[in-house]
This record gives structure tokens, C-alpha cells and sequence, in this order.
């Protein structure tokens, strides 16, 4: 029964896996649980290092939700920007958020000086505000899912990067919900609304928004297995290499569509409302339809469909574009240049190598021989063939 | 209803009409570039917008440096956009439609050799070295990559590496990527090349341009054929040469292609290749040639756009200029019908109006006013107002 | 025909544009028999089976299927392709359509998709009666294929099998699917005599558990060999059927298979 366990959480690696295996999957998850107590955070080298590991993790959940869409169900979304946006803009409005004689206000004015009482201001109340996010950007993404079902290729990334488009610019015009072009400020000098957590200021020098980030994206990555091993990821699969075959394997494709669309809209509002909290501001401005291509080029680089390679994918991608931006040797590289990066590295990739740096594995793990005898022994409901058993 | 009244404004409005029709025209331009590339490779191109700002940089340094008439450096900018659509083509989109194993070899000194160049720098400069220098260095680098990947397809084509095998695999998801991939780089080339700031045509350059053709004076309107006249100083223009200058060009263009479409070899080349490339290969047409040249007139028609579209804005001359009007002009190649050229006129201009009347009704939101309408074609009549719907059998 | 039919369709037509593909179809299939549909090709075989699962809406006329003996009729047609299949129709595809770039054994869990239940949730909460699903999925999805007989090759990328091994797999992907009615779509076209006559070993097999089969073939000789009853289509249009040897015979069917000679002048 332990090994059928194995088979179904994918650690079969543990159960199987050598010593020195299990060492090597150990080693990356230890060193970044460890790293507060190898970074400081008050020198200028580790402030940077802590700054480029906040945005890495950010975005890897990000991405991980990207590739929901793009990896696993095989769609171009250019549109991903939008849940970013708006889960960035529900945290930061959460956070804003004030008790005054007239009730609950929404002040999106940076010069605004809010006195009162603040609606999540309570332990673990900007949890509910990333849960919240999350929420309504699956929501978002339903409904924008449900009138693209038919569409693929290049239709649905054009599609979902006009839609991106339209929501930006009300994003942008709209100054009384999101400050415009002057952003929102969570560390207001006045009143400091950056939030807390459990007491602690999460900022990026502070710890504790680095276990936050990391708290959920171990569990986006336990989610992310846990739904590709699943019944819906096999939908998933079957949908993307042929959607009529798919179909007539009894798989409702739009139904598992909208899943899937909701689930990735889910993760972008996540990863948005945390990407507002490590630059302590929202300015809608940034967010265009360019991020939702950095965010694309991270799961082309570390290839579609897989886990790992999107870890590795952004990892290298984020820290590579971060780290221009810094002085390298007291000579500056001009901050465009991480464009060209973006950009020479899919050109270079699809020519070389489209699958990505870790390619997906095909899809699941089949049993060895043993397993494939207690498989075999096992009477399931499942296994009735014919019309009278 | 506040929207209603500046609607009714704008519809009693001649200049709006003028405005639509000029904007309209300049997408139509625009395009009949995608229109035909998607026709024949089924791709959209996303780089078209980075042709369209290559093509105004050309033209402005032409005028700024040769002292060329404004109209002689649209000539110039065609020609080079032209090579640079066919470059594309090569650098970026053949290599995907062929298997070139060994030219992987070339582009993979390009790179090293760029990256050892960057490295070379970046461990000896010293420090308070200039921004410029980094500047150039990395566009060096950027040079050299696609230099190297270039040269890799252009030595496969010529058969350095042995009969090459075509069409072995094309994944259109991969282009796609490329396409952007090509988009960023071009981008970032202009940006390091030409810095970020906003540039326009001298105003001694685009002075025909500017000049007014009708203008309402205290007499009635006032018809001023000879643009280098004197200028109407009090009188309040109602069209400017510019305006019927690109009205002109985008239908002179359009016969032109129309005509080089239906009634001449390389057209037929391209409608069979539009149809079934590999019939076409049977039947002896060079495909990757017959691509090429699709490539390079729709560069060029985007050149002339770019350039209209900075005269009649007025400047605009950034990196990133292409971008909006490039997607924009996709959005009119789908409502007008993908594939055909009198689709993309028709759906420029109605988008151009779509655009002219939204913005007369929300400034902010003009741009909206395209993408909604774009994306209502799109889920609603894929096949668009001209083109035809594929008849639905496996 | 007569006797007791699993599905039925009356007066089946379609058009394509301009082009009658199928028309005024009427055919019934036996209950636990098997029963085939030839024709030249271009003749609309294929297209019967596409209305029948839901992928084209046919034009005219009405698809009944009956999956319990006895039982009240459902009216299939215009109804969703996976509605179609859950309700008990599973089909193979003329050019194999298998999940490529999946493990065999993963193909076939894919066709137990109609028949488990585990929500999104469950999958990512873990919760016990997803796992004990996802064990019963595995070990059910191992029973067909030792059933397809392809247990050896449960590892494998569906894209490596042999091409006969291909057409075993999507055939016990579709049983996965727990269907009443099994159509297929040219099971033998490629194969070789031995992986011809394994197949109709096999074909016997899935007839043996009380499924009925629905068959288009161009093999005449496997055909007369394993039918019950035969339908022959030519320009969309029914033109015989009943027992093999009748339809062998029939003058209408030598005509449309060899053409007619024209009379001397």
C-alpha cells in the first residue's frame, strides 16, 4: 500500500531514489529554507540578493500559473498581465481600505491620509486579502475563459492580448481605482500601510514575506503536481495533443477548459497581490502587456508543461534580468538589455531547442514490475467490461 | 448623456470623417503586410510593428542625413524594409519551416563569440566607463547573434551543409514565440541604437506635408493646389496635403498589389503557396523564395505607413511606436477577412473610424475602441467580413 | 433488420455545402452482434460514424440509442460528443488519434475519464477518496490493457508502438470508456494477415463480453468472416444489407465494388 501511496504523491523517487537522490532534491529545498541565516539583509550585496530572491519566487508562482494555460493546456496566453493587475489592485486597495463616519472607503489617492480603522488590519488579514485576490481572478479568468473556448493558436493569444490591452488601459485611466499613472503607495509617510503579518512588517528585508513567498510557492508546486497527476491533468493532456480524440473519450473540453483557466487566474492574482508587496507599490502603469511576456519567456526558457523547468526557467531568467539591472563592476549595463536577453533567448531557444531547458516528462510515472502485480491483484469497480458482469 | 452629445459633435464633425479615413488608410497599409504573411505561413507576424518602426528611423535618417525630400525617403525606406522584412524572414521564420542541424554550429560561435565579447569587456573596462560604450557593446552583441544566425540559414541555403531537406516540421506555437522573441530584439536594438526619446520629421522636411490643401477663411473655403506657397496664415485647415497624400498612396498601393497578386507570375506563386505549400513545392514554385518576397512587400507597404503615420501624428518616433498600430492593423486584418487584400482595406478603415469615432467619444479609451472590436470579430466571425468560412470537414 | 437493436438511426442525412455526403440512412445494429458497414471509399462510412458520436450534426433524421435491453431509447442525435460517449458509444478513429506524446498506459486512463468522479479539490487536497480513485484508475487502466494484450509495452510513448499495437491501444482505450456499443473506424487498414487475424481474435473477444460491435472495413474477406449483419453504402445512400453471404451475392453491391460493364452497342 506504501508503494501505490508513492505512485499517487510522486515521491516515488523516495521510496525508490538512492541516498545521494534523495540529497539532491533535499539540498535546493534546505538551502532556501536556511537562507535567512546566510544572507544579511542590512549589507547592499544581500539587500540586492533578497531582493532578486523575492522577485524570483514571486514570479515563479506566477509563472507556475502560467503554464497551467501555456504548458499544460497547450494555449499562447498573452493576457496574463491582467490577473496580475487586478490581484496587485485588490491587495493593495484591501490594504487601503479604512473605516471612516461613513463606512468602509476605498481611498486611491496617494495623497490621501487615511485615519481609522482599517478593515484587514487584523492577524493574518493579508492572507484573506491574497486568498481574496486569488478568488476573484479565478473568477476573472472563467469569465474571460468561457468565450475563447473555440479559439486556438494564434487567435486566442491575439484574443487574450487585446482583451489584456483593453483591461490595461482602464487600469491606467481610471485614476480614482488605481492612482493612475502615479500608482498606489502602501509605505505612506504619514500612515504606513505596508502590511503586516503576525506583527512583523513584510517588507523585503524583512523574513517574514520571504517564508510567505516561499509557504505558498511550495504549495503551488505541491498543487501543480497534485493536478497533473490528477484526472483533470490527464483532461488536460488529452486535450492538448487532440482535442476530438479527447472529446470522444468522454472529457468534457470545455469544462476542463474553464478549469484550467480558473485555476491559472487563480495563481496570477496570488502571485500579483504578493508582486505589489514586495515593491511596496502598485503602479499599473508598469504592468503592461510586456510583463505577461517576461512571465511567458520564463516557462518557454525552462519549457512547457514541466515543473521543474519552470523553477529553473525562472530562476534564471528573473535573477539574469534583475541582475543587469544592478552595477556590475561599477559599469552599468543599460536596463534595456534585459529585453534583449528576453528576447535573443526565445529566438535562440525555439530554433535550438523548443522543448525548453527540462523538457515535461511524459505524463505520469508507470508502475515498475511489482507494483504493476499489486495493481493487478487489486479488484476495482473500474474494470468491468461488457454489459452484464 | 454626456457621450451622446460629443458622439453627435463628432459625427457633424468633417474632420472626423478626414481623421478616420487618413488613420483607416495608414492601417489598411499596415495590414495588407500581415494579411499576406498570415495567408501564406499562417503566422502573425508580430515583428511587423518593429518593420514599421524600423521603416520611419530609416526615413528620418534619410531626411536628417541625406537631406533627401520627404517623399524620396519613403522610397529609401521601402527598400530597406524591404530587405530587412526578407532578413527576417531568413533570420528568424525559415529556420523553423527546415531542419538545419549543422548550421546550428555557426549560430552557436555567433553567440559564444558575442558573449565573449560582452564578458571581455565587462572583466576589463574600468569603472565610470561611459553608458554609451555599454551601449554599443550590447547592441554588438545583439549584431553578432543575428548576424551568426543569418549567415547560418543563408550558408544552408546555398548547400554549405549539403542538400538542405524542407518543410520538415512546422509548429506554428514555436513562430509564434519567435515572432515575439524577434519583436523584443528589434525593439531593443532601436531603443540601444536610437535611445528612447521621441523624435519627429523637421518641420522643413514634412513642410508639404503639413501645408493646407482646404482651409475655411472668412470667404468661404479656399482651395491652395500649390503646397510651397505661400501659407494660409488665418485660415482654419479642413485638409492638409498629408491627408490626401496618404488617402493617394494607400489606394495607388493597394491596385499596385492587387495587380501584382492576380495578374503576375509571382502572385499566382503566392496564391498556390496561400493554398497548399506542398503542391506548390511539387509544381516547382521555390516556396521559401515566394515567402521571402511576401515578407519583403509587406515590410515595405509597413515603411510607408510608419512614415504617414509619425507625419501625421506629428513625431512619435520612438522604439516602440510599432507596436500599437501593428496589433491594431492584425485586429483590421481579421475583421476585413485574413488572407485578402481587400479585406484589410476594408477592415482598416473601419477601424480607423472605429478608432477616430471612439476617440471622439473617450479620448482615453480610442485604442479600446479597436481591441474590443477586433475581439468581437474574432469570437464571433473568425473568417471575418470578406473572407470565406472554412467549410467544417475533418 | 430485425430483432433487437442497440442503435438505430431513421432517416439519417447530411449535407456538406452543396454535397449530399449521407442520405436517408436507416440501420440498425444488433444487440451483442457485430455488425459492419462497407462501401467504396468516398461512399459516407465514416461520416455515419462522426453523426453517430456527435462530431457532425446531421442534417436530417434521428440517431436513437438503447443501451439497456428493453429499456427506453435516448435520442442521441445533435447531443455533445462526450455526452454521446458517456452514455455508453466509444469509437476509434480511421488515422489513429492517440494521446502521442503519453505513456500507453496513460492513453488508457484517459478513457476512464468518463467514469471517475474526483473533483479539482480532491486532487489537490488529497483527499482519500481521490487517492483510492486515482489507485483503482491505475490498476483498472492496467486490466485493459492486459485485455488489448499490450501489458509489455505499459511504459512506452504511445508514438513507439508498432502501427498494429497503435490500433489494440486506442481500441482498449475506447473500452476503458465502459461503452455498451464499440464502433470502429477501419480497424485493419495497414495491418499485415497475422496482426489481421490477432485483431479479429480480439475483435471475438469484446463481442464474447456482451458488447456490441459497429464496424467499418474495407478487408471484405474479415468482414464476411466475423459479421452478423452487413450494410452496404454507395454516394451516401444505403443499397443492401443483410447476411454476409446475401449481401455477397447481391448484384447492386458487385456493381458498386467493380463497376458495371456497359452493355455492348
Amino acid at each position: 500500500m506504501l508503494r501505490v501511496l508513492a505512485v499517487v504523491l510522486q515521491v516515488r523517487w523516495w521510496a525508490k531514489g538512492g541516498w545521494f537522490k534523495r540529497l539532491v532534491h533535499l539540498l535546493p529545498i534546505a538551502l532556501i529554507l536556511a537562507a535567512p541565516l546566510l544572507i544579511e539583509p542590512d549589507t547592499s550585496l544581500g539587500s540586492v540578493a533578497m531582493d532578486i530572491m523575492l522577485k524570483v519566487g514571486v514570479f515563479i508562482i506566477l509563472a507556475l500559473g502560467l503554464n497551467v494555460v501555456v504548458g499544460y493546456l497547450g494555449l499562447l496566453e498573452l493576457g496574463y498581465v491582467t490577473f496580475m493587475a487586478t490581484g496587485a489592485l485588490i491587495a493593495t486597495l484591501g490594504m487601503m481600505t479604512v473605516k471612516t463616519g461613513t463606512g468602509w472607503v476605498l481611498p486611491a489617492h496617494t495623497d490621501y491620509l487615511p485615519q481609522g480603522e482599517f478593515m484587514f488590519d487584523f492577524p493574518g488579514g493579508y492572507l484573506v486579502l491574497i486568498l481574496i485576490a486569488g478568488l476573484f481572478c479565478g473568477l476573472l479568468g472563467v469569465l474571460r475563459g468561457i468565450p475563447t473556448l473555440r479559439l486556438t493558436g494564434d487567435y486566442y493569444a491575439i484574443v487574450t492580448l487585446g482583451l489584456a490591452e483593453i483591461s490595461y488601459l482602464i487600469y491606467r485611466n481610471e485614476a480614482w481605482l488605481s492612482g493612475g499613472a502615479n500608482g498606489l503607495r502602501l509605505s505612506h509617510p504619514a500612515n504606513d500601510l505596508t502590511p503586516k503579518l503576525f506583527g512583523e512588517t513584510l517588507y523585503y528585508d524583512n523574513w517574514m514575506l520571504y517564508y510567505l513567498v516561499v509557504a505558498v510557492i511550495f504549495l503551488t508546486i505541491f498543487a501543480m503536481f497534485r493536478l497533473q497527476q490528477s484526472r483533470i491533468g490527464r483532461a488536460w493532456a488529452a486535450i492538448r495533443i487532440d482535442e476530438t480524440a479527447a472529446r470522444a473519450c468522454g472529457i468534457n473540453v470545455a469544462w476542463s477548459k474553464i478549469v484550467g483557466f480558473g485555476i491559472s487566474g487563480f495563481f496570477g492574482g496570488v502571485g500579483g497581490a504578493l508582486l505589489c508587496v514586495t515593491s511596496s507599490t502598485l503602479s499599473v502603469n508598469e504592468l503592461d502587456v510586456w510583463q505577461s511576456i517576461i512571465v511567458l519567456c520564463a516557462v518557454v526558457l525552462g519549457g512547457m508543461g514541466s515543473i521543474r523547468g519552470v523553477l529553473l526557467g525562472t530562476a534564471i531568467l528573473i535573477s539574469v534580468g534583475e541582475f543587469l539591472r544592478q552595477d556590475i563592476g561599477g559599469v552599468r549595463v543599460p536596463p534595456e538589455a534585459r529585453y534583449l536577453v528576453y528576447g535573443l533567448m526565445l529566438l535562440l531557444l525555439m530554433r535550438f531547442r523548443p522543448q525548453g531547458l527540462i523538457p515535461r516528462a511524459p505524463a505520469g510515472h508507470p508502475p515498475s514490475a511489482e507494483e504493476e502485480e499489486e495493481m493487478r491483484r487489486r479488484q476495482t469497480p473500474l474494470y468491468v467490461l461488457g454489459e452484464n458482469p | 448623456m454626456e457621450w451622446l452629445t460629443s458622439l453627435g459633435n463628432a459625427v457633424q464633425n468633417p474632420a472626423t470623417y478626414i481623421d478616420a479615413l487618413t488613420l483607416g488608410s495608414i492601417y489598411a497599409l499596415i495590414a495588407v503586410g500581415y494579411t499576406m504573411v498570415y495567408g501564406i505561413i499562417k503566422l502573425i507576424n508580430f515583428a511587423h510593428g518593429e518593420i514599421i518602426m524600423l521603416g520611419t528611423y530609416i526615413g528620418l535618417l534619410a531626411v536628417n542625413t541625406l537631406n533627401v525630400p520627404i517623399v524620396l525617403a519613403i522610397l529609401i525606406a521601402m527598400l530597406a524594409c524591404a530587405a530587412i522584412g526578407a532578413i527576417l524572414d531568413w533570420t528568424a521564420y525559415l529556420p523553423l519551416r527546415r531542419s538545419l542541424p549543422k548550421a546550428e554550429i555557426l549560430s552557436i560561435i555567433g553567440l559564444v563569440g558575442g558573449a565573449a565579447l560582452l564578458i571581455a569587456y565587462f572583466t576589463t573596462g574600468e569603472a565610470g566607463d561611459s553608458m554609451a560604450t555599454a551601449h554599443r557593446l550590447v547592441l554588438g552583441f545583439l549584431a553578432v547573434v543575428l548576424l551568426m544566425l543569418l549567415v547560418s540559414t543563408l550558408a544552408d541555403l546555398l548547400g554549405w551543409f549539403g542538400s538542405p531537406r524542407n518543410n520538415v516540421k512546422s509548429d506554428r506555437l514555436a513562430a509564434l514565440i519567435t515572432a515575439i522573441g524577434m519583436s523584443l530584439c528589434l525593439q531593443t536594438m532601436a531603443h540601444l541604437l536610437w535611445s528612447a526619446k521621441y523624435e519627429s520629421f523637421p518641420t522643413a522636411a514634412a513642410k508639404i506635408f503639413d501645408s493646407k490643401l482646404i482651409a475655411q477663411t472668412t470667404e468661404g473655403l479656399v482651395f491652395r493646389w500649390n503646397p510651397f506657397g505661400p501659407p494660409l496664415i488665418d485660415a482654419v485647415p479642413v485638409l492638409l496635403w498629408k491627408e490626401l497624400v496618404t488617402w493617394v498612396a494607400m489606394l495607388v498601393l493597394m491596385i499596385v498589389l492587387l495587380v501584382i497578386v492576380q495578374r503576375t507570375k509571382i502572385g499566382k506563386a503566392m496564391r498556390a503557396c496561400a493554398l497548399d505549400q506542398q503542391t506548390a513545392w511539387l509544381m516547382g514554385i521555390n516556396v521559401n523564395h515566394v515567402i521571402a518576397f511576401t515578407f519583403m512587400i509587406g515590410s515595405a507597404m509597413a515603411a510607408v505607413a510608419g512614415i504617414l503615420y509619425s507625419v501625421k501624428v506629428g513625431g512619435n518616433i520612438y522604439p516602440r511606436m510599432g507596436y500599437y498600430p501593428g496589433v491594431i492593423a492584425f485586429a483590421a486584418a481579421v475583421l476585413g477577412g485574413i488572407g485578402t487584400i481587400k479585406g484589410a482595406v476594408l477592415g482598416g478603415l473601419i477601424i480607423g473610424f472605429t478608432e477616430a469615432f471612439g476617440g471622439a467619444v473617450a479620448q482615453q479609451y480610442d485604442k479600446a475602441f479597436a481591441f474590443g472590436l477586433m475581439v468581437i470579430f474574432i469570437l464571433f466571425r473568425p473568417w471575418g467580413i470578406l473572407g470565406r468560412k472554412e467549410a467544417k470537414r475533418a | 433488420m430485425t430483432g433487437d437493436a442497440i442503435l438505430s438511426t431513421e432517416s439519417l442525412s447530411i449535407q456538406f455545402g452543396g454535397l449530399q455526403a449521407v442520405n436517408n440512412v436507416n440501420l440498425g445494429v444488433h444487440r451483442g452482434g457485430i455488425t459492419s458497414l462497407i462501401g467504396p471509399n468516398g461512399a459516407g462510412k465514416t461520416t455515419v460514424f462522426n453523426m453517430v458520436t456527435g462530431i457532425y450534426r446531421p442534417t436530417a433524421g434521428r440517431i436513437l440509442f438503447c443501451r439497456q435491453q428493453g429499456g427506453p431509447p435516448a435520442n442521441i442525435t445533435n447531443m455533445p460528443v462526450h455526452k454521446v460517449c458517456r452514455l455508453g458509444i466509444a469509437r476509434t478513429f480511421q488515422n489513429i488519434r492517440l494521446f502521442t506524446d503519453m505513456p500507453v498506459l496513460e492513453n488508457v486512463k484517459v478513457g476512464l475519464h468518463a467514469r471517475t468522479s474526483s473533483s479539482v479539490f480532491g486532487a489537490v487536497a488529497t483527499l482519500p477518496g481521490t487517492v483510492r480513485e486515482e489507485v483503482d484508475v491505475e490498476a483498472a487502466a492496467l486490466h485493459y490493457l492486459d485485455f488489448v494484450g499490450l501489458m509489455h509495452s505499459a511504459n512506452d510513448l504511445a508514438d513507439n508502438l508498432a502501427y498494429g499495437d497503435q490500433r489494440r491501444l486506442e481500441i482498449g482505450r475506447a473500452l476503458a470508456t465502459h461503452p455498451g456499443l464499440l464502433l470502429l473506424d477501419e480497424p485493419a487498414a495497414g495491418m499485415n494477415p497475422q496482426e489481421t487475424e490477432a485483431l479479429m481474435e480480439l475483435i471475438g473477444k469484446i463481442r464474447a463480453t456482451g458488447i456490441s460491435v459497429f464496424l467499418i472495413e474495407h478487408d471484405v474477406q474479415l468482414v464476411m468472416k466475423i459479421s452478423d449483419y452487413v450494410y452496404v453504402v454507395d454516394h451516401g445512400e444505403l443499397i443492401a444489407e443483410g447476411r454476409p453471404e446475401e449481401v455477397q451475392n447481391d448484384p447492386k453491391v458487385i456493381e458498386a465494388y467493380l463497376g458495371v460493364d456497359e452493355p455492348a452497342p
